[in-house]
């Protein structure tokens, strides 16, 4: 009876669905992001469209210098337009708003007293009305990265069949979303009041995420800057030490020792400072759900290492790499702090991020489906 | 709280009583329902209906008719239930598979056909897809929308939702069925199918609660009634049980000689009882006799003992245009319950509070 039950629920939300013009703007849309995609190419002037030539001296560049070749070009392509763009921004936005009625339909005066009254527990009512509206997210992205992976393959010449995992991963991240979603409706029954809730949430998400990223971003940077300071120091206590005692340029010798010591002194004042306020946002942002890390778990995925090295080499060798040495006293190559980064981020397994994302859906979901469980309707 | 009237259900017509509670499709004892501290939907209810019977459950707006039948189908949580529904305890879920239940003001998906809505709900109650199929084509047959089945609720018209309501109820092929308010918003035409559907389906040997302040649809139809007032049973039992004491005969004379009649009478009848000054007299000690303008009224069902008061009208030559067996409606049984017996005025609607 159980599999009797689901798999009505599951051809009833289908039928929704199918129902529901959204379903079918955004699939459109994304027929249409995949089909325009696929007409552009690179060669040695850069972009084509078509047939047509668009010169792009960077990309050309790029091509003729063997560090970006056409399965990569795509593969950046479709993660950088199509997935983190469009999938894990416009597509979820429209998903929210058209699944956002689901829950507040179904515990509308009327309709839930039918669906209560068969023998099926609440729990699994819930729970099973709640993973069917997830099928919105995964027909969707299912769809594009079926379409994408033939794209890659016939114009990159690469089969990218890691490009399936963005079906479930998309679906986890809107999950994480949903749960909110799911909860509001229920106990307001309005989709829009489910809808702001959602959009508010979001942003504060976003914000955390953002100020984290950047608060991280300056404490790296901070610390390949004392590194680097620390370096020139010990550079200069050596010439110090060299030098002979009645050496005519001593004083000045330590005098850069003693600026040194001062830079790195306000350096590491700014760095503690910059650790403390990131612990904090470290803290709040493990409570939240990481919908934007979620997604680059697909980059990893999809691009592999050695690619974005290259492409990161390309940009280097373009002359823009190394920053002004300023008051700090030293030149910092954005390549450093990122590949410092890297490494940082790294240290967030695929672990972390969807284990403490799922953690805060299932506390959510956990309230809602205790909730559902003990109301009246 | 009023003690509820419970009547006998030996009255003819009628299911026999049960001789144990395997015969009960229902038998609730004490189902309270409290909102807050201070809102009693329900206080202390108890009821039982007979398998194979039609049972009515009737009651003004908030007497708590539809708290009741939404406890049994586990839609609303009972402060305190105790008793049976299918000879299982209350809120067990399995045992919904073999009820089929149509909520008052129901809403289906409106993108859903009807046969994909009879198809959904077969399938929730656990009727595999062939049954499902078979069932569906002759439910919707059996409530008129054969030629509509393939057609979306958003179409439906609010008598053909609740023919279709009804279907959805009837898929799992039910032991009880429960129909909250199913003829509100029909026209008198659905309402007279809805009533044959109920009425075939009895014949089927399901056992039907009707939930509804619809008094004549009631009246036509039910076995046995109950009725709610602020959350409590007032009265239950057959109509015949319930209206026994207001049955009665009413004698219509030729108004020109009704004046007469109290002269014709006189040697059939004792004085009249001191507490009864109205009565023309007595016939025996507890029959009280009347004349209410042109007619007199006899206050007994027993046809034998109006032949004599006929045959001594006649004899004074009083013509007589009618002699009719009066009782008490469903409608008068309805508004005694409603009235406070302190104050002889109707109840407040709504849960006590």
């Amino acid at each position: 009876m159980i599999a009797r039950q689901t798999l009505a629920m599951m051809l009833d939300a289908y039928r929704e669905l199918n129902a529901r013009k959204l379903f079918w703007i955004s699939l459109a849309l994304s027929g249409f992001l995949v089909a325009a995609l696929a007409t552009l190419g690179i060669n040695e002037q850069g972009l084509t469209f078509f047939h047509w030539s668009i010169p792009v001296d960077v990309v050309g560049q790029l091509y003729s210098g063997g560090l970006l070749d056409e399965s990569t070009f795509y593969k950046f392509l479709f993660f950088s337009i199509g997935i983190n763009i469009w999938l894990a921004w416009g597509s979820l936005i429209l998903a929210i708003i058209s699944t956002a009625s689901l829950m507040p339909d179904f515990v509308t005066s009327g309709a839930i007293e039918l669906t209560l009254s068969k023998p099926i527990g609440r729990l699994r009512l819930f729970l099973t009305k709640y993973g069917t509206a997830l099928l919105f997210v995964g027909l969707q992205a299912l769809i594009f990265s079926v379409a994408a992976i033939l794209v890659i393959g016939l114009r990159g010449g690469e089969w990218v069949f890691t490009l399936l995992l963005t079906a479930p991963l998309l679906m986890l991240v809107f999950s994480f979303l949903y749960c909110i979603s799911a909860i509001v409706g229920m106990l307001t029954r309005s989709a829009i009041a489910a809808i702001l809730t959602v959009l508010v949430v979001w942003a504060c998400i976003w914000a955390v995420n953002t100020t984290e990223r950047v608060v991280l971003f300056a404490r790296v940077r901070q610390e390949v800057v004392l590194d680097l300071q620390t370096q020139q120091r010990k550079l200069a206590e050596a010439k110090v030490a060299e030098a002979a005692s009645d050496a005519p340029n001593l004083s000045e010798l330590r005098a850069k020792v003693d600026q040194w010591n001062e830079r790195i002194t306000n350096t590491d004042s700014t760095l503690t400072t910059l650790k403390r306020v990131h612990a904090v946002s470290f803290a709040v942002k493990s409570l939240l759900p990481k919908t934007g890390e979620s997604m680059e778990l697909l980059g990893r995925a999809i691009i592999t290492g050695p690619e974005i090295e290259r492409f990161r080499a390309g940009q280097e060798t373009r002359g823009n790499s190394m920053g002004d040495p300023g008051t700090e006293g030293v030149r910092v190559s954005p390549r450093m702090v990122e590949r410092e980064l890297d490494k940082v981020l790294e240290t967030r397994g695929v672990l972390w991020t969807l284990g403490t994302s799922i953690a805060f859906e299932f506390v959510v979901l956990a309230i809602a489906a205790w909730l559902f469980r003990r109301r009246d309707f | 709280m009023t003690t509820p009237q419970t009547a006998s259900p030996s009255a003819a017509g009628t299911p026999a009583a049960p001789s144990h509670a395997g015969d009960l499709a229902l038998d609730i004892r004490r189902v309270s329902k409290t909102y807050g501290r201070s809102v009693h939907a329900l206080q202390n209810v108890a009821l039982s209906i007979r398998r194979g019977e039609v049972f009515g459950l009737l009651g003004p707006n908030g007497a708590g008719k539809s708290t009741l039948v939404k406890i049994l189908m586990t839609v609303i949580r009972p402060s305190l239930c105790e008793g049976s529904l299918l000879g299982k305890p209350i809120g067990d879920k399995p045992t919904l598979a073999r009820i089929g239940y149509l909520p008052e003001h129901h809403r289906f998906p409106e993108y859903l056909t009807a046969a994909q809505v009879v198809d959904f709900f077969g399938a929730m109650a656990g009727v595999d897809r062939s049954t499902r199929k078979a069932r569906a084509n002759q439910l919707l047959d059996f409530v008129g929308l054969a030629n509509w089945k393939n057609s979306r609720v958003r179409t439906f018209s609010k008598g053909m939702r609740q023919r279709l309501g009804i279907a959805q109820a009837l898929i799992n092929d039910p032991d009880l069925v429960l129909l909250d308010e199913p003829t509100d918003g029909v026209d008198p035409v659905g309402r007279r199918d809805i009533r044959e559907i109920v009425a075939r389906e009895r014949e089927r040997g399901r056992t039907i609660l009707l939930n509804s302040h619809l008094l004549s649809e009631l009246e036509m139809i039910c076995d046995r009634v109950a009725i709610m007032v602020q959350g409590t049973v007032r009265m239950e039992g057959t109509l015949a049980d319930l209206t026994r004491d207001s049955r009665c005969y009413d004698i219509e004379l030729d108004p020109e000689r009704a004046g007469d009649a109290s002269a014709a009478l006189a040697s059939l009848l004792a004085p009249p009882l001191a507490s009864d000054t109205d009565a023309l007299g007595t016939l025996h000690p507890d029959i009280a006799i009347r004349r209410i303008g042109g007619t007199i009224r006899i206050q007994s069902d027993d046809p034998s003992v109006v032949q004599p008061i006929i045959d001594a009208l006649r004899a004074a030559g009083i013509t007589i245009r009618a002699v009719r067996p009066i009782r008490d409606s469903l409608e008068d049984l309805f508004m005694k319950a409603v009235l406070d017996p302190t104050t002889g005025k109707p109840l407040a609607p709504g849960a006590q509070r």
